[in-house]
């Protein structure tokens, strides 16, 4: 792989970007200062946007061909979800922020894999769907927690979003890895 | 617990660096995949390379064509469950150093606390890592006095030794040093020790004193004003006066630190005292709400606690609720 030398510089620019667009979203929930359901679509808008830029801008059958650039959107997914975790962290220094590993980092990281995955759809519409489905979930579980964030069975959604990262990762690598196993054999 | 109390680190700087390694997770279970890993999974599992010419083939035909060979193994390999999981060699070395190290920190936590601290909180942890020490401080007494004692007496010895060096470094400079300070401050203390003892100063004293009052008084109606507005008194008292007010207030003199600040710990001694069995009390710890919702996502706000007296509607419906039982009864 000729991009494996410079995938260490890709990691942290994309997690840079994450953190950048975490303040970018926090600015813009400061002037809307609007609804859960709002202040949702905005960030999943706004993660589902670089995708969309990498789309624009990239070489299109190279990224169905399993190139590692793909994984650049989603790394900045990443960032901007650790960057709002040491953000909450500095907030709230106490041990019920661990539940946010559990509970709300992967919100971000299951939608960031989800619109991932969006790129091998082959029907145009799944992308969209998967925005829709994501920001109902991401809404969901915000008020989900709001309203029962001390009941036990918030530990159980918990569980649940950390299989579905597994689910997701599992997917994504399966598909990333038969394209890259293709293009060898190609 | 371990790393706090060997490298010294606080409780605090140790919960973020796991944070943000428990953040970063996610992204090695990412970034460790392996497209030779997923070869040999595939290839474990095929025959007569039947999962690689389907995936290979890119015509639709073709595929039709192997779909029924393909299906048939797929039946096979599913009666067969012959799932393969394979663990990086990574990732193995990950599973090792984190069960060795959870075992190393429990076994520590048990050796120093007796018992395991996972629930605790960071004050907690603080608290009762004080009064174990405190404890086994009273346990020693006889040695922890006479330590006490000589670490009083050298920080009594440095903090002279400190404040002499100023005064000579403010002389070499050419400052102005009031002659007093430029003796050594426990002879100075003492000084201030017999001067009161002096039978003529108590008289000097209040005579000062009372001239002083009357001075007050007529400081009060003129803040700003010099003593030269009072009548009767001369230039030469005026200025003695004015000096001892600018002492009285501290300024131009340096003074030794109290040495109440040494027994800043004593409350924190008495409090132990006796207390074998001293655990931590969780009122004194626990001393503000915990905000547990907040922390789980950025765009929650909690809302305004309205209390219902300041809702004029409120009132409303009672005065209505109030009216219809009138009509009714």
């Amino acid at each position: 792989m000729k991009d494996i030398k410079l995938f260490p510089v890709v990691v942290i620019l994309s997690l840079l970007t994450g953190s950048g667009i975490f303040y970018l979203a926090r600015f813009l929930e400061g002037i809307i200062s609007g609804s859960l359901l709002l202040n949702a679509v905005l960030e999943e808008s706004i993660k589902l946007s670089l995708f969309i830029l990498l789309w624009l801008f990239s070489n299109k059958k190279k990224l169905l061909k399993g190139s590692s650039l793909l994984l650049c959107p989603l790394l900045a997914v990443f960032g901007f979800g650790i960057i709002e975790n040491v953000y909450y962290f500095f907030s709230f220094p106490l041990s019920s922020i661990y539940l946010r590993l559990l509970y709300s980092y992967p919100i971000h990281i299951n939608t960031g894999l989800a619109y991932t995955l969006g790129f091998y759809a082959k029907k145009r519409f799944i992308p969209l769907l998967l925005f829709t489905v994501s920001v109902a979930y991401h809404y969901a579980l915000n008020v989900v927690s709001l309203l029962h964030g001390t009941k036990p069975f918030i530990y159980g959604i918990a569980l649940a979003n950390l299989f579905l990262f597994f689910v997701l990762v599992r997917k994504l690598m399966n598909e990333i890895n038969i394209r890259r196993f293709l293009r060898a054999r190609n | 617990m371990t790393l706090i109390i060997v490298f010294n680190i606080s409780l605090f700087s140790l919960n973020l660096i796991l944070y943000i390694s428990l953040s970063l997770a996610p992204l090695f279970f990412l970034l460790n995949q392996d497209a030779k890993r997923f070869k040999q999974a595939l290839r474990s599992i095929d025959e007569n390379c039947i999962f690689e010419s389907y995936l290979e083939t890119g015509k639709r035909d073709q595929k039709q064509f192997m779909e029924k060979a393909l299906n048939l193994l797929v039946e096979k390999r599913l009666v067969e469950r012959r799932i393969p999981f394979r663990i990086s060699r990574l990732n193995k070395l990950f599973i090792i150093v984190f069960i060795l190290s959870l075992a190393l920190f429990q076994t520590a936590s048990i050796i120093t606390f007796g018992g395991l601290t996972g629930g605790l909180y960071a004050r907690d942890l603080k608290a009762k890592r004080i009064n174990m020490l405190i404890v086994k401080k009273n346990d020693d007494s006889q040695f922890v006095d006479s330590d006490y004692t000589e670490s009083i007496k050298e920080t009594q010895a440095h903090r002279n030794a400190v404040l002499k060096e100023t005064m000579e470094m403010r002389r070499f400079r050419g400052e102005f040093v009031q002659s007093e300070d430029l003796k050594d401050p426990s002879e100075r203390f003492d000084k201030g020790k017999q001067s009161s003892q002096f039978p003529g100063a108590h008289l000097e004293e209040k005579d000062s004193y009372n001239l002083s009052n009357e001075l007050f008084k007529g400081l009060k109606q003129n803040r700003s004003g010099s003593y030269s507005e009072f009548p009767g008194v001369s230039s030469e008292e005026r200025h003695a006066l004015y000096s001892k007010d600018q002492e009285s207030q501290g300024i131009g003199k340096s003074f030794l630190e109290s040495p109440l600040k040494n027994y800043s710990t004593v409350p924190e001694t008495f409090s132990a005292d006796g207390g074998q069995d001293l655990t931590t009390g969780f009122t004194i710890t626990e001393d503000r709400k915990r905000l547990f919702l907040n922390a789980l996502f950025s765009d929650i706000m909690p809302g305004p606690l309205v209390a219902s007296e300041f809702n004029p509607l409120i009132d409303r419906i009672k005065d209505n609720y109030l009216r219809l039982i009138h009509e009714r009864y």
